[in-house]
């Protein structure tokens, strides 16, 4: 930790901001009123709950995964490196991950992220369906993770500074609040809801077949 | 009202918006991978037609509060006639945000702000207009009854047949839809199961539902609620109607403190319980030709009723075939969510109902057992527009027809 | 007597299900003008009722509604 170092201090006030204006979100989500449902459930929720976060998120379980499996591919990939970069900076407030043994092992999984996220940012572009679908803060969020992928990676190889990797991730997180990230967050609230509706009724997972 | 008149909108009206549609306005990523499970999108694959489109529609107007005639004029379109409300995109989204949700959440800014398709709000006004003075028209439904009882008498050649209504102590409150068709099948059903029935002065059917007003969607509850109350029953029995279906058993709970405090079943549960149970006589050779069923989004995805109507009718049918993909998977008519009461948009649901039709033509089935009005009248249409050749019915007739041939031989 | 009542428009909605007889009657009184009258015959039992509930609903009047064997007949004034 060096609190001379000024990127370190950007960095600091950015984790604070992008963190916090998760949880404003957040707050201001759970703000909604959520009725009570008394309707008796077919089926306990709590299975479909477990069901939606596992065997439903399998490629061939979701028609659009099976459809569209380079798509589903970009996305992991995409997410992954994403992920990647989170360990790496949080490994690099502590230590300088040119000096962590075995950290160039990050490298590939930086590397397919970044191509990912660049496919993604031509794919919003080119494809007529997306552009209608686009708005300006899909470019913005798209273009700043794949630039904090891309910097890690360069970080990693050496290719680039830890300062480099911090100045992206400080505009991902300043950026943050205001973007569709916290989908990260909203994603649970979702899974569940959906677990929830579908388990009830005993859609999902789907009851053994009477034929 | 010229197209830029602002429309009054409460301030808070996006604070007070319930957490699961909070959610799905939140949630989207914009990835488009809903776009081809949406039945419209298939049969017409433009921009305006992918799922995530419509929703966006909603949010914009939301984020920039933009309350004009015309912003919610054009929304109001989208959502009654560009969305069936039929959920199936909500399944292939992989954060599940539930756009049809949201579809339902406009239909009711859109009743709200003045613009929403006048025929569904007078049709939800017709049903509230029934419960508020029963005794204005108590006369002509119990003579209508009468003449259905007559007919029940010949069907089943049983003098003594009836139809209850009005019967304190009953176990089932039936509520049936408006028809013949919906009235005389159950009531034999109901004759040699030996239920302990009365039939429901009111309809299944909810536009309350249909045009996202929970308002009026309660007041055409309680009517039946306090019907089930006044007669005791241990349970309400829903006609073949998949909304009222969905409603009752589903939805309604939550707008009564404490729900309900009898049981909500479908008419399609009661004949596979009974059938289980071994307790109704069937002849499949009443139905000898190849049969189809088309799962109504309303009874299926998001009604739970996925093995029911295939218990029924493998044991009252010869031929029994699926049509692909079904069950929670099944792609909408085209008919749901009430575009069928809007004749300007007829062209556009025959159009919406092209993969059902393409789907139903694939089985070669001489036969599609619909349980639900709302998707019989639009697969009837359908039937004419794209030449299919085939016979619609209901699944209590299919079985009543199986129960007749058994008892009676014809 | 039926006969007695002049009718101007005249629509023919047997065989069809509810809610379709309340669509198109709904749709018909637009395209009378007001003080005229609309005569129908449908077989959708459920018109006995639907359509005196839509009338009070609307501000129209059913001027009579009778039911002859399995045809409902009936005649609505548009009076809004
Ligand atoms: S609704 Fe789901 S699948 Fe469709 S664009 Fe949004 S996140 Fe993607
Ligand atoms: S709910 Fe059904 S009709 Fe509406 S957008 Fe989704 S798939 Fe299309």
């Amino acid at each position: 930790m060096d609190f001379t170092n000024p990127s370190y201090l950007v960095l600091i006030v950015s984790l604070v901001v992008g963190l916090g204006g998760i949880l404003v979100r957040v707050a201001m989500l759970l703000g909604h009123s959520a009725p009570k449902d008394p309707s008796p459930p077919r089926v306990s929720p709590f299975k479909s709950i477990v069901y939606a976060y596992t065997i439903g998120m399998l490629p061939w379980k979701k028609e659009s995964a099976r459809l569209h499996k380079l798509v589903y591919l970009r996305g992991v990939l995409l997410h992954l490196g994403v992920f990647t970069s989170i360990v790496l900076l949080w490994l690099s407030l502590f230590v300088d991950a040119k000096s962590l043994y075995g950290s160039v092992a990050f490298s590939p999984l930086l590397g397919l992220g970044f191509l990912a996220g660049l496919a993604a940012v031509i794919v919003r572009i080119a494809d007529k369906n997306l552009r209608a679908l686009n708005r300006p803060d899909d470019f913005i969020s798209l273009i700043l993770v794949t630039l904090i992928i891309l910097s890690a990676f360069g970080y990693v190889l050496s290719i680039t500074s830890r300062e480099v990797f911090w100045g992206a991730a400080s505009a991902v997180l300043l950026y943050l609040p205001w973007s569709k990230i916290p989908h990260v967050a909203y994603f649970f609230f979702a899974k569940n809801v959906f677990g929830i509706y579908f388990g009830r009724r005993g859609v999902m997972p789907a009851p053994k077949k009477s034929i | 009202m010229t197209p830029e008149t602002q429309i009054k909108v409460p301030e808070d009206y996006k604070k007070k918006l319930p957490r699961d549609v909070a959610i799905a306005l939140e949630t989207c990523v914009r990835c488009g991978l809903c776009t081809e499970s949406c039945h419209y999108y298939k049969s017409n694959p433009k921009s305006d037609f992918i799922p995530a489109y419509r929703a966006e529609v909603f949010r914009r107007i939301l984020r920039k509060k933009d309350y004009s005639e015309k912003s919610l004029g054009a929304m109001s379109d989208i959502a009654f006639s560009n969305c069936t409300l039929c959920r199936r995109c909500v399944m292939t989204c992989p954060l599940g945000v539930d756009t049809g949700l949201l579809m339902r959440e406009a239909r009711g800014l859109a009743v709200a702000s003045g613009t929403a398709p006048e025929i569904l709000v007078q049709l939800a006004d017709t049903a509230i207009s029934r419960g508020e003075d029963i005794e204005i028209f108590r006369e002509m439904f119990l003579e209508n009854i009468k003449a259905l009882e007559e007919e029940v008498r010949q069907l089943t050649g049983d003098p003594q047949a009836v139809i209850p209504v009005d019967k304190k102590g009953a176990d089932i409150l039936f509520v049936a839809l408006s028809g013949a068709h919906s009235i005389i099948p159950p009531s034999i059903l109901f004759h040699y199961a030996k239920a302990n029935w009365t039939l429901s002065f009111f309809e299944a059917s909810n536009y309350g539902v249909l045009i996202g007003d929970k308002d009026r969607a309660k007041r055409i509850v309680q009517r039946i609620v306090d019907e089930a109350k006044r007669l005791g029953v241990k349970e309400i029995v829903v006609g073949e109607c998949g909304h009222a279906y969905n409603t009752l058993r589903w939805e309604a709970p939550k707008w009564f403190d404490g729900g309900f405090p009898f049981r909500v079943r479908s008419i399609i549960e009661v004949m596979a319980h009974l059938i289980q149970e071994g307790r109704l006589p069937l002849d499949k050779s009443a139905n000898p030709e190849p049969v189809i069923y088309h799962d109504a989004c309303n009874l299926t995805r998001n009604g739970g009723l996925l093995e029911e109507p295939r218990i029924v009718l493998r044991a009252a049918v010869k031929d029994y075939r699926e049509m692909s993909p079904n069950r929670d998977d099944s792609y909408c008519c085209g008919g749901g969510g009430g575009i069928i009461a809007v004749p300007e948009w007829d062209s556009k649901r025959m159009e919406a109902g092209k993969p059902k039709a393409e789907q139903i033509k694939a089985t070669g089935a001489k036969v599609v057992i619909v349980a639900c009005d709302n998707c019989r009248i639009q697969i009837n249409d359908l039937n004419e527009h794209y030449k299919l050749g085939i016979n619609i019915g209901g699944i209590t007739e299919t079985v009543v027809k199986a129960i007749l041939k058994a008892v009676k031989g014809s | 007597m039926a006969e007695e009542i002049k009718a101007n428009v005249t629509l023919n909605l047997e065989g069809l299900m509810c809610p379709m007889p309340v669509v198109r009657i709904s749709k018909a009184i637009k395209d009378v003008v007001v003080g005229e009258v609309i005569e129908a015959t449908a077989t959708d039992p459920g018109v006995l009722i639907d359509i005196p509930a839509w009338a009070r609903t609307t501000g129209n009047e059913v001027i009579k509604i009778e039911r002859e064997g399995k045809i409902v007949h009936f005649f609505v004034r548009r009076l809004k």
